[in-house]
């Protein structure tokens, strides 16, 4: 990395309109200079609109599977970087939607492995950290008799089931970064991040919290797909933000860390909590029960003693945060439509 | 895939100046095809493909498969009329593969599997070619404690942070991304999971000792293990994999992943001392430590090949070390014995 002699570090965040990318660039842009880039494929320009204004934020609606040069941006001479480079990069775009996961399929395909590749040669031409946003999916669905994963469990997934391009695209993303780092000596983090919540996550694109944060303020019925003994391991996303900058300042030798919660709660308790907060008439139903699949659950362990990590936000405080979110843009949403 | 009204269908070979590429151009000459070879020469050689240039049906294009490739550019090609006939199957083998330069070629390994793989299905979309993609026995990750056989559906394990995984976890991405063509495009794309293979052209002083022990073992020079005397492997004769592959494109529908390979376990001391007896060599074998790229593999199970393509490998380890010799004893002067590369 080169010395921070500088007052404020370059920082890039890929994917910084998605939802955890958003949250990443409101707290890094506190103290850093935040490169945002973003091609808005299944981001909302919503999340940062707030930041645009802001001297210490920049964004560049690029796509990362086009090859680029931070140079080269006219926008980005008040940073300096041909003469201050870039300290640090989190690497977090990938194209995420549940509703139109088919639509954006070769995309992906195309996000973890040239994407990956574009962003990690940025690290090297800067000598930046890099830190990479994986996910607990490479781990594969929850092993019989284990409910755990620690970083160094092997990863059992079929690669060539339909979810394949986002699966083993986050574990080809892992090796293109294991392999830069050998060939280059670039430092690299990994993150395996586990089922994340908090405002900004898409209303209407088939996602858990949502979906039943949007039935409890229509006051319809919240119904739950899943047996009724379901759980579920909830993070809310400033816990994460706090795990991934504290995971990019760790010293060179932590790569791969989990984060996420590892407290397993019953859905209907979260759905009978997401009813209380919307205003009470919300009954909680359960339909025919479903798959239920949850990963495994984050050993912290690693988190816990390398980067004394712990999420930290109740439950009830995140909901709370998350009700409050949806409900003003729903309304801008009614106003502006 | 794209109705022939022509004599020869036209046939792209990634990689195939490799090993197991220019056999499989051979194969697909004599069985009547125009071949269009194409290969950067990373590991693949020249002396391959020799023989073949001069073959009215073959063609050659130095290229590397992680640029985009535009058959209709080349005037060397306009005899196969591929505007109007199209490109009918591509099999996509280029990949590095060199146990002893394993390490220089990490970022080609990975972009190889990446933007390589990719190239050549967007030339299959283009064409509306049929596909054989050849994967590797690594996606199942290395030779399992129990010895079970690796069976097609199985999902593997492999460690996708080791120095190997730009080849081990490559292998997977690329398959999945072959998947997801499927998945979205329709694109027939067969996926062949090849075991380990030996054979004549297998490169010299490489690491993959075979072919480093019959030479030695002609020359009078020590036969080196890179290993123990516990070193097992099992070994399919190259021409009984072409013929694999060969079968797989021909099948009316598409199967699934398979399997090639021989499914016999055999100590790699026993295969040097196999040469030394039928060379009359009176050479001897040293161990000597083992190379990140060179492990034992596990063994294939081979009945979805048997049973949906009537496929085995039938040349025997005597037969197939036997052409191998014969293949190096007249070579002698081309290969110079001298390490190559």
């Amino acid at each position: 990395m080169a010395n921070p002699i500088f007052e404020r570090k370059n920082v890039v965040v890929t994917g910084g309109a998605g939802f955890i990318g958003s949250h990443l660039c409101d707290a890094l842009v506190k103290d850093s200079h935040v490169i945002c880039i973003d091609n808005f494929s299944t981001s909302d320009v919503a999340n940062i609109n707030h930041l645009l204004q802001n001297p210490n934020f920049e964004l560049i609606n690029h796509d990362i599977t086009k090859p680029f040069d931070l140079r080269d941006f006219p926008e980005l001479e008040r940073f300096k970087i041909k003469f201050q480079g870039v300290q640090e990069i989190y690497h977090l775009a990938s194209p995420i939607s549940k509703k139109h996961f088919e639509e954006f399929k070769i995309a992906t395909v195309l996000t973890n492995s040239i994407g990956t590749k574009n962003v990690l040669d940025i690290a090297v031409a800067h000598q930046a950290k890099i830190l990479f946003a994986s996910s607990s999916a490479l781990y594969g669905p929850r092993r019989e008799g284990r409910t755990h994963v620690s970083e160094s469990d092997p990863c059992l997934i079929d690669h060539l089931t339909p979810k394949g391009a986002y699966d083993e695209g986050k574990r080809f993303s892992e090796a293109i970064l294991s392999t830069y780092a050998d060939v280059y000596g670039i430092d690299v983090k990994i993150a395996r991040i586990f089922r994340t919540y908090g405002p900004r996550m898409k209303l209407h694109d088939g996602n858990l919290l949502p979906d039943m944060i949007n039935a409890g303020l229509d006051g319809k019925d919240i119904e739950l797909t899943a047996p009724e003994d379901a759980k579920i391991a909830l993070c809310f996303v400033s816990d994460i933000i706090d795990g991934l900058v504290r995971h990019m300042r760790s010293t060179i030798d932590v790569t791969v860390v989990n984060l996420g919660s590892d407290q397993e709660v019953y859905l209907s308790s979260v759905a009978s909590l997401i009813a209380k907060i919307t205003g009470d008439i919300s009954r909680v139903r359960f339909t025919a029960a479903g798959a239920f699949q949850e990963p495994g659950l984050p050993d912290l362990s690693k988190a816990k003693q390398l980067l004394s990590w712990i999420p930290l936000v109740r439950l009830e405080d995140g909901v709370r945060r998350m009700v409050e979110d949806a409900r003003s843009r729903r309304q801008q949403r009614t106003m502006f439509s | 895939m794209s109705e022939v009204i022509f004599d020869k269908k036209n046939v792209l070979v990634t990689g195939g100046a490799g090993f197991i590429g220019s056999h499989l151009c051979e194969e697909l000459l004599e069985q009547g095809a125009n071949v269009i070879c194409l290969d950067n020469f990373v590991t693949g050689q020249e002396q391959n493909i020799d023989h073949l240039l001069r073959h009215p049906s073959f063609e050659f294009i130095r290229h590397d498969v992680t640029q985009a490739f535009d058959p209709e550019a080349y005037p060397e090609l306009a005899r196969f009329r591929i505007k109007f006939q199209g490109i009918q199957e591509i099999y996509h083998l280029a990949c590095p593969t060199s146990p002893k330069k394993f390490e220089q070629y990490r970022m080609q390994t990975l972009y190889a599997n990446s933007v390589g793989v990719r190239q050549a299905l967007d030339l299959a979309l283009r064409y509306k070619s049929r596909v054989v993609h050849a994967s590797s026995s690594v996606i199942y990750g290395p030779r399992p404690a129990d010895g079970h056989r690796f069976v097609e559906t199985e999902n593997g394990v492999n460690d996708l942070l080791s120095p190997r995984a730009c080849y081990d976890e490559g292998k997977r991405w690329a398959e999945t991304i072959c998947a997801t063509y499927h998945q979205v495009h329709g694109l027939d794309v067969r996926i062949a999971r090849m075991f380990r293979t030996y054979g004549p052209r297998m490169p010299l002083y490489d690491g993959q000792m075979i072919p480093d022990f019959i030479t030695n073992a002609l020359e009078g020079k020590d036969l080196e293990i890179f290993g123990d005397e516990t070193f097992r492997t099992s070994l399919m004769y190259v021409g009984d994999l072409v013929d694999g592959m060969t079968k797989l494109m021909n099948l009316a529908q598409d199967p699934g992943p398979i399997n090639f390979g021989s499914d016999i376990d055999i100590p790699l001391v026993d295969v040097a001392t196999r040469i030394l007896q039928m060379t009359g060599s009176t050479s001897t074998i040293k161990f000597s430590g083992s190379l990140l790229f060179m492990s034992e593999l596990g063994l294939p199970e081979l009945s979805k090949a048997r049973d949906t393509m009537d496929w085995i490998p039938l040349v025997t380890l005597d037969d197939g070390l036997k052409r191998s010799i014969d293949y190096t004893i007249s070579h002698k002067s081309l290969l110079g014995f001298q390490p190559l590369g």
